[in-house]
């Protein structure tokens, strides 16, 4: 069972090949992020940022990035499928890429297309009903669960990122 | 008629034609590296225009780490495509078992190349005995009753949600979009407005909105996914279940027994069923996954298989 914990916590690091580097300001491409204390989905969450905002890569493990936020002393360990290049949130189209202040988030935030405006415009028009789709949302289950669930079979999600 | 009524129509046109569609059920064989996130080349913003150019489908530039779509767009698509299947498919809203297909989709979808989604992952079970699973591009993930049946144990049905996150990890929904209409869209930069839009501007977006909602249904229902997509997704749900320690070999059971369902339902039938046309049989799928991304592979489980069919069959038995 201890090898199958190693295990999984190995490739668990070693799947994602990275995209972003040190020094790097990247964005929240996720609604909600959990900046973590260490690499792992099950280690202590220190602070949340919202989708848009701005931070600087500061460190890199394998499938992680510390960040910290540009214009606070916050930081902390994302997984890199949680950051995006600003260019990715189509912050370029305003010639603002790359940009690292607090307006860099109001773009990334602002409208972007396709958005609950949009949605509430073709619900209207389709006569789609919703009310589904936001239960299955709730369905969401905390990250402690999910490791129960795989610690039941003897598997286990990154209890911290101990490598 | 007009724009958004004809959309309308040929949504529920497809989905209504769909009668017993193993549409994504497309476990096929394996090629290439499960490992497809590349160097993020950041297909988007101004890169994204230039990059559209000439492009006749989105598959041409989008993958699992470039797309033309923000985050937020690709939720906000997959809500809207969710939504409309389940106008079509009645949800089984039992607790138990979405709570146990919630858990071991979210396990699996960690272990994938792409555990962070804008939402995140979400599964519900709908209420059909078709043999069938779909994945919109903002992680809502169906499974049917019916193909639920035809599986024997846990591993099997990480098997067919494994399939389906790696369609969301791909973002394959999204790279069969071929309208020229969004495509130019997003070249244009007509997506891009900063505040509320109104009048014109507002029409506008919608109609583009329901014209890639509706090219996302009609790859899920009725064309399918390309060869190379669902090969793709296949060996990157062999790769997922290794990675958690589920028996890889259990996708071929479970198309083994699609493969089989699928044979029952032609017996008795002179008309060709319409999936036939789009979905090669599962039969072939199970020769491509030995030739490619389980070759070589033993049948393995490194995870408690007792308890793990114990709650399998708790969570099921009803289904």
């Amino acid at each position: 069972m201890r090898r199958s914990i190693a295990f999984f916590l190995f490739v668990l690091a070693a799947v994602t090949l990275s995209a972003v580097n040190v020094g790097q300001v990247v964005t929240i491409s996720v609604r909600e992020a959990e900046l973590r204390s260490s690499p792992g989905f099950l280690a202590t969450v220190q602070t949340r940022l919202a989708y848009g905002d701005s931070v600087r890569v500061v460190e890199k493990r394998p499938g992680w990035v510390r960040v910290q936020a540009v214009d606070a002393e916050t930081n902390g360990w994302l997984h890199e499928s949680a950051v995006a290049p600003p260019a990715d949130l189509r912050l370029s189209s305003a010639g603002r890429a790359g940009d690292t202040g607090a307006s860099t988030r109001e773009i990334a935030l602002a409208g972007r297309g396709f958005n609950q405006q949009i949605e509430a415009e073709y619900q209207e028009q389709q006569q789609i009903d919703f009310t589904m789709v936001d239960t299955m949302e709730g369905f969401l289950q905390p990250t402690d669960e999910l490791a129960a669930f795989l610690a039941a079979i003897g598997g286990s999600i990154s209890d911290g990122g101990d490598q | 008629m007009n724009r958004s009524t004809r959309i309308a129509r040929i949504a529920m046109i497809t989905i209504a034609t769909a009668a017993l569609v193993v549409s994504c059920a497309g476990l096929s064989g394996a090629l290439g590296s499960a490992l497809a996130v590349g160097e993020g080349l950041g297909v988007s913003g101004s890169g994204a225009r230039l990059a559209l150019a000439g492009v006749r489908t989105l598959s041409e530039v989008v993958d699992a780490a470039n797309s033309p779509f923000t985050p937020e767009q690709e939720y906000y698509i997959g809500r809207s495509v969710a939504a409309t299947i389940l106008k079509q498919y009645p949800a089984y809203t039992a607790a138990r078992p979405n709570r146990y297909i919630n858990s071991l989709g979210q396990v699996l979808a960690l272990a994938s190349d792409r555990p962070q989604l804008y939402h995140g992952y979400t599964f519900l079970i709908l209420d059909t005995d078709e043999i069938n699973a779909f994945a919109t591009p903002g992680g809502h993930i169906f499974i049917s009753r019916g193909m639920l049946r035809l599986t024997t144990s846990e591993d099997e049905v990480a098997a067919v949600l494994a399939h389906e996150i790696a369609h969301v990890v791909h973002r394959h929904g999204l790279g069969s979009i071929r309208s020229a209409r969004v495509i130019g869209a997003l070249q244009q930069g007509t997506l891009d407005m900063l505040d509320e839009v109104s009048g014109a501007q507002l029409r506008e977006v919608t109609e583009i909105f329901g014209e890639t909602t509706s090219e996302i249904l009609d790859t899920l229902i009725t064309r399918g996914y390309s060869g190379a997509s669902e090969r793709e997704a296949d060996a990157s749900a062999v790769e997922i279940l290794k990675r958690v320690g589920y028996d890889p070999h259990a996708i071929v059971r479970v198309l083994e027994r699609m493969d089989a369902a699928q044979q029952a339902e032609y017996e008795g039938s002179r008309e060709p069923v319409g999936f036939s046309k789009t979905h090669p049989r599962p039969q072939s799928r199970v020769n491509g996954l030995k030739a490619s991304a389980l070759r070589n592979v033993e049948p393995e489980s490194r995870i408690r298989t007792d308890v793990a069919d114990r709650r399998f069959r708790e969570a099921l038995s009803g289904i």
